[in-house]
C-alpha cells in the first residue's frame, strides 16, 4: 500500500484526535474516552487504537510525549489540530446539506 | 535463611509446570493463509473447540496443546515492521480488554486470544485495519519481485545451456531435458504462482476492507487446507522425482530419458528400434541391449535403442536408433540439420550423401571412410549412418552391417510410421 498521507479520517480516527484536543492520553485513557463520549457508539478496539496511534505519529498529527514504566502518552500536534479542524469543517458542510435536503 | 529451606520455599513458590509430551500435545501443518486471516483465525478456534489450545509455531507447523475444549475467538493481526516487538503498554492495553498474546505465526502475525465474549474485537474499523496491511504487502511485493527475478536468471541460464553453448541447440536441449534447470524452475514456477495467488488474494482483501467491510467470520479453511496439502505433496513429488530421473543417466550419457526395458530384457511396446533379423541372417537371437524412451516440451515422444546380433561369421552387427516425434516440422527440420552437423565429411566421416527418396520428405547417408574402417580392425563392418525425415517425424540410425542403409527405405519409413 502506498504511504498515502490522510485526507479524509474515519470515526475512529477522527475520536482518537478529538480525545486529544484537550491534553495528553495514553492508550486505556483514549479508550476510556472514546466509549464514554459516544456512549459505546463507536467501539475503538485495541488493534484499531494502536494501528491509529502508529500512523498518526508517521504522519506527524501526534507525537509522544512522556513514557512512565509501561504507560505512553501522546499529544496532538499542530498538524492534528488542523487535520482535525478541516475534518469538522466537512462534517458540518455534510451535516448543513443533508439537514437542508431532510426539511 | 538456610539453604535446603530457601530451595524448598522457592519449590513451593515456582509456578506449576505444564509437562507437555506424547498425547499431550499435537502438531498441525499451519495454515499458511497471508491474505485470508478469516481462514487462519477459524482454523484456530476449531481446534481450540476441540480442546486444543495453539502454542506456537515451529518451521512450518503448529503447535497446540491439549486444554479444556473453549469457545474463544482467534485474531491474526500484521506485523507493521519486520520483527516488529509489541510495546509493554500495547500488551497492557490489549490485556486489560480481554487479549492474550499468544505468539508470532510465520514471522508475519501477532496472533491473539480472547476467551471473553464480551470483550470488543481485536480491529473495529476496516480501513484503519487494511491501513495495518503495509508492511506486509510490501514483503509479498519484494518475495514476488525476487522470485521473477530468479526466474528470468534461471531461463537465461537454461538458454545459455543449451544454446549459446552448444553448435547444435536443439539437439542438445532435446537430449538433456529433462534435467536439473527445468526442475529448477518447475519448483520455482510453482512457488511464483502460489505467491501471485497470495499478492490477489492480498488485493482483494485491501480492497474490502478499504471499501468499509469488514471480515466476515467464521469462514471456511478447509478448501485452503486442501490446496496447501496438494502444494506440498507435489513439492515432496518433484524432490522424490528429482533425485531420481538423475539417475537415469546411466546408459547413454545425453539422453536423460526413462527405461524402456522390460524385465525379460525386450523393449516395451512402441519402442522404436531398429529389428536386425530384417536386414542380416543373424546366427542367434537379436541382443536387446538397452533403450530409453522420454517425452519433452519440444518432442512428444522421443526413443533411444541399442540392439546386437551375432552374424554366421561370428561378426558382430549392430544398430542405435534414436526417435524423434517433434511438436512441429519445423522443429524436426532444424532437428534434421543438427544431426548432421557432425558427419558431413568430418573425422573419419564420408561428406554426406542426399538418398533419393519418394516415401520420405529427406534421406542423408554417411559411413566410415573405408581407410578408417580398416585402421579400426580387419574385423569391423563399416559403420553408417543415416537420418530420415517424414514430417515431423525424425530417425537417426547407427549401423554397423552388411546391408547398405541406402537400400532400406522402405524400412525406414515404417519406423518412421510406427
Amino acid at each position: 500500500m502506498a504511504k498515502e498521507p490522510l485526507k479524509v479520517l474515519t470515526e475512529s480516527m477522527f475520536y482518537v484526535l478529538l480525545s486529544l484536543l484537550r491534553g495528553e492520553r495514553c492508550g486505556t485513557e483514549i479508550v476510556a474516552y472514546v466509549d464514554d463520549t459516544t456512549a459505546g457508539r463507536v467501539a475503538l478496539g485495541p488493534g484499531t487504537l494502536y494501528t491509529i496511534l502508529a500512523k498518526f505519529e508517521e504522519e506527524g498529527l501526534i507525537r509522544e510525549t512522556a513514557v512512565e514504566g509501561r504507560k505512553r502518552t501522546y499529544a496532538i500536534t499542530d498538524r492534528g489540530r488542523a487535520l482535525f479542524r478541516q475534518e469538522l469543517g466537512r462534517l458540518r458542510l455534510c451535516v448543513e446539506d443533508g439537514e437542508r435536503e431532510s426539511i | 535463611m538456610e539453604p535446603e529451606k530457601r530451595e524448598e520455599l522457592q519449590k513451593e513458590q515456582a509456578p506449576e509446570e505444564t509437562v507437555l509430551s506424547g498425547p499431550e500435545t499435537m502438531r498441525e501443518t499451519c495454515l499458511h493463509a497471508i491474505s485470508d486471516l478469516a481462514a487462519a483465525e477459524t482454523w484456530l478456534e476449531d481446534r481450540a473447540r476441540e480442546g486444543w489450545q495453539f502454542t506456537g509455531t515451529r518451521r512450518w507447523r503448529a503447535e497446540f496443546r491439549k486444554a479444556e475444549p473453549c469457545v474463544c475467538r482467534y485474531r491474526l493481526q500484521p506485523l507493521g515492521r519486520k520483527k516488529e516487538v509489541l510495546s509493554p503498554e500495547r500488551l497492557e492495553v490489549y490485556e486489560s480488554l480481554g487479549w492474550q498474546y499468544v505468539t508470532v505465526l510465520d514471522g508475519l502475525f501477532h496472533v491473539w486470544r480472547c476467551e471473553d465474549p464480551n470483550a470488543p474485537e481485536l480491529d473495529t474499523d476496516p480501513v484503519v485495519q487494511a491501513e495495518g496491511y503495509r508492511y506486509l504487502k510490501r514483503r509479498i511485493i519484494r518475495s514476488l519481485a525476487g522470485e521473477a527475478v530468479l526466474l528470468v536468471v534461471l531461463v537465461a541460464l537454461y538458454v545459455w545451456w543449451w544454446g549459446a553453448a552448444s553448435h547444435t541447440p536443439l539437439l542438445a536441449a532435446l537430449e538433456k531435458l529433462p534435467g536439473r534447470l527445468l526442475l529448477g524452475q518447475i519448483w520455482l514456477i510453482l512457488v511464483l504462482v502460489l505467491d501471485v495467488r497470495e499478492a490477489l488474494g492480498m488485493r482483494r482483501l485491501l480492497r474490502t476492507l478499504t471499501a468499509g467491510v469488514p471480515l466476515s467470520r467464521p469462514r471456511s479453511y478447509r478448501c485452503q487446507q486442501w490446496l496447501q496439502r496438494i502444494a506440498v505433496a507435489l513439492a515432496f513429488l518433484l524432490l522424490v522425482v528429482y533425485p531420481f530421473l538423475d539417475r537415469q543417466y546411466s546408459y547413454r550419457e545425453d539422453f536423460h530419458g526413462w527405461d524402456a526395458q522390460e524385465p525379460d530384457g525386450t523393449f516395451k511396446p512402441g519402442v522404436v528400434y531398429w529389428d536386425l533379423t530384417r536386414t542380416e541372417t543373424l546366427e542367434e537371437e537379436l541382443w536387446f541391449w538397452d533403450a530409453q524412451t522420454k517425452f519433452h516440451e519440444l518432442a512428444a515422444r522421443m526413443d533411444y535403442a541399442r540392439v546386437y546380433g551375432a552374424l554366421a561369421d561370428h561378426r558382430t552387427t549392430a544398430a542405435t536408433t534414436t526417435y524423434y516425434h517433434m511438436r512441429t516440422e519445423g522443429l524436426a527440420e532444424a532437428l534434421y540439420k543438427e544431426l548432421l552437423e557432425d558427419f558431413d565429411g568430418s573425422w573419419n566421416w564420408e561428406p554426406v550423401e542426399t538418398v533419393p527418396t519418394e516415401e520420405l520428405d529427406d534421406f542423408r547417408w554417411t559411413a566410415w571412410t573405408q581407410a578408417h574402417t580398416q585402421e579400426v580392425g580387419r574385423d569391423q563392418l563399416r559403420l553408417q549412418y543415416a537420418v530420415v525425415r517424414q514430417g515431423n517425424r525424425v530417425l537417426a540410425v547407427e549401423y554397423q552391417g552388411t546391408a547398405d542403409l541406402r537400400d532400406q527405405e522402405s524400412y525406414l519409413a515404417e519406423l518412421l510410421n510406427a
